[in-house]
């Protein structure tokens, strides 16, 4: 793809998810004609409108734009990492560990949910990470990482049920919180959820050329002066942070960290300096729609978003494998 | 001055497995040198060995006099380019991305590539004959063409000495020739040490200055090729019976290998 059909393809996902946004502000169980939100928008004084679209719906959107773009990023760097269009962000543990401190945070009152949520997830993805390579000073092998992601995800998974099974009272509040959702977004949620995503993004972009060379295999990587062990944990710590801030203000989004990296990465190549921006993008856009689904669907109720990402990324992953599997 | 990358005493074991021990090997400015040896004889790891991907348990690996192991891996890798043997990229990448990727240890992994950069990769793709495939996937390549593409990567990398793991594997007659004699005129023009292994005896004796025969992790001979692609010492190294003929142009031997006759066969 040349730099100028690249440069249209970022202007088009940008452009679409601006409208995107704008269309949001109009959806939800209250009716504000466009014009009334202008007016809102444009002038001061407070009125429930105004509450409404300021200090619920404009979060709202800008916490889905940084979720959605958060999660398809570090999906772009899992996948890139592990060499398997199937990872997400999740692949090495981050979703259980954060599902088992939002858990203890809940059963023991503790408050503090996202910081719960995202110690956990840095928490078991560092454990697998310590397993993955041997117990400290191995050359934590993607397949090491994959298999200790998937034992330690079991384990803490089944730990997170039994506490729900042992509380059955708190059931509802936990199971609510591990569906995730946007619902809840405020801006104070936003303030800290924003600057952690936008660091481990901005970090995997800087660090996007040493993901090209690992792709070469690590003998490549490393005759070409790069400290594999080095970049690998840099890649794995930059694009943990991320999904753990994600997870801590959004809960467990699934699909889109697996679907828009690989959506892109038909379009753009595996190039990761171009493809970090563009899942981005169509991160952004892919959570902000469901979202926007999931409040009109069922109105006035709403559906947990990532029941809709599931719906709807289920079937679009199922077409983008048929087409891969089709000889060229 | 030309670097020169010296291997001394080497040794290296998997675990507790010995798999080289006691190699030796000087790669010459201006030369090429072969690796010879049947599957297992220790080829693969002498070349991790000297291009520093592999601590040796015992001896030295030296550039310039200078332990690379003390060098900086960068400032290495600027000095010495290794092409493994394993073209296993699963991932979809395009020729040029792969090729500029040569110029990590130039460029360092986060300042942009420079016109200087992007000169390395055209002169690098044409020596290697793959100028049009410049967008094209690696994964969308035959076999030959991706050994080339990944052969360019390790050129644009520009270093004195090129160590290279079975360049030849997956290539057809023309392209070996092609490979090889690239690889021989970088030697005689720009000085550069190459240092590859292969199976192909007749090609190591066409193109190879020097030659070592290693088996079972020990080094069996080793000096000018001609010299060391003898009957004698092959049937020692790979434990079957040759001869050798002139080749008819270049008067360098060829290796003609003697099979066991077989019942009935009329040959």
């Amino acid at each position: 793809m040349s730099r100028r059909r690249y440069a249209f393809l970022l202007l088009g996902l940008g452009l679409a998810l601006a409208l995107a946004a704008v269309f949001s502000l109009a959806v939800g169980s209250t009716d504000i004609p466009a014009r009334r939100t202008l007016e809102i928008l444009t002038t001061s004084g407070p009125s429930l409108e105004r509450t409404i679209l300021v200090d619920l719906r404009l979060p709202r959107i800008f916490l889905a734009i940084v979720v959605g773009a958060g999660l398809a990023g570090a999906g772009t760097a899992y996948q890139g990492l592990f060499l398997n269009p199937l990872a997400d962000p999740f692949v090495i543990g981050a979703s259980s560990g954060a599902a088992l401190g939002a858990t203890t945070s809940i059963l023991l009152n503790l408050g503090a949910l996202p910081l719960a949520a995202f110690l956990g997830a840095l928490g078991a993805v560092g454990l697998v990470y310590l397993l993955g390579s041997g117990g400290g000073g191995g050359s934590s092998s993607p397949l090491g990482l994959l298999l200790a992601g998937a034992a330690v995800s079991t384990i803490v998974g089944s730990l997170v049920s039994l506490l729900m099974i042992l509380n059955d009272k708190s059931l509802g509040v936990i199971f609510n919180w591990l569906l995730g959702g946007l619902s809840t977004a405020t801006w104070r949620e936003l303030g800290y959820g924003a600057p952690m995503i936008g660091a481990g993004l901005v970090l995997l972009g800087l660090l996007s050329r040493p993901l090209d060379a690992l792709a070469l295999g690590d003998d490549t990587a490393s005759s070409l002066g790069l400290s594999v062990v080095g970049f690998r944990f840099a890649i794995v710590l930059a694009a943990t942070i991320t999904t753990a801030a994600a997870v801590a203000t959004a809960g467990i989004i699934g699909f889109v960290g697996l679907v828009a990296p690989h959506a892109a990465r038909l379009i753009v190549g595996g190039r990761n300096g171009r493809l970090l921006p563009a899942s981005c993008l169509f991160g952004a856009l892919l959570l902000l729609l469901a979202d926007d689904a999931a409040r009109i669907l069922a109105e006035p109720r709403e559906i947990p978003v990532s029941i809709v990402t599931a719906l709807v990324g289920g079937p679009f992953f199922l077409y983008l494998l048929r087409q891969r599997a089709r000889p060229a | 001055m030309t670097p020169r990358l010296v291997a001394e005493g080497v040794a290296c074991s998997y675990g507790e497995k010995t798999v080289l021990r006691d190699f030796s090997l000087a790669a010459e400015p201006g030369t090429v040198t072969a690796l010879l040896g049947p599957n297992g004889a220790g080829k693969s790891t002498a070349l991790r060995a000297l291009s520093r991907l592999l601590r040796p348990r015992a001896g030295t690996v030296t550039l310039d006099g200078q332990d690379v192991w003390r060098l900086p891996r960068r400032g290495f890798g600027r000095q010495v380019a290794f092409v493994p043997q394993s073209e296993a990229v699963a991932w979809p990448m395009t020729v040029e991305q792969v090729v500029l990727l040569g110029r990590l240890p130039h460029r360092g992994w986060l300042l942009p590539y420079s016109r200087e950069d992007h000169a390395a990769l055209r002169t690098a793709l044409r020596q290697v004959d793959l100028e049009d495939f410049r967008e094209r996937d690696l994964d969308s390549l035959s076999g030959g063409e991706r050994r080339r593409a990944l052969l360019a990567r390790a050129l644009a990398q520009d270093a004195r000495v090129l160590l290279l793991d079975e360049p030849g594997a997956h290539l057809d007659l023309r392209h070996q020739m092609e490979l090889f004699g690239l690889l021989a005129g970088l030697a005689r023009e720009r000085r550069v040490a190459v240092v590859l292994s292969l199976h192909d005896l007749n090609l190591a004796s066409l193109f190879a200055d020097r030659a070592v025969l290693l088996n079972e992790g020990r080094i069996v001979a080793q000096g000018p090729t001609q010299d060391v692609l003898t009957p004698g010492l092959l049937l020692e190294t790979f434990g079957i019976a040759v001869e050798t003929v002139p080749h008819p142009r270049r008067g360098v031997s060829m290796i003609l290998p003697i099979p066991e006759e077989i019942p009935g066969d009329p040959r």
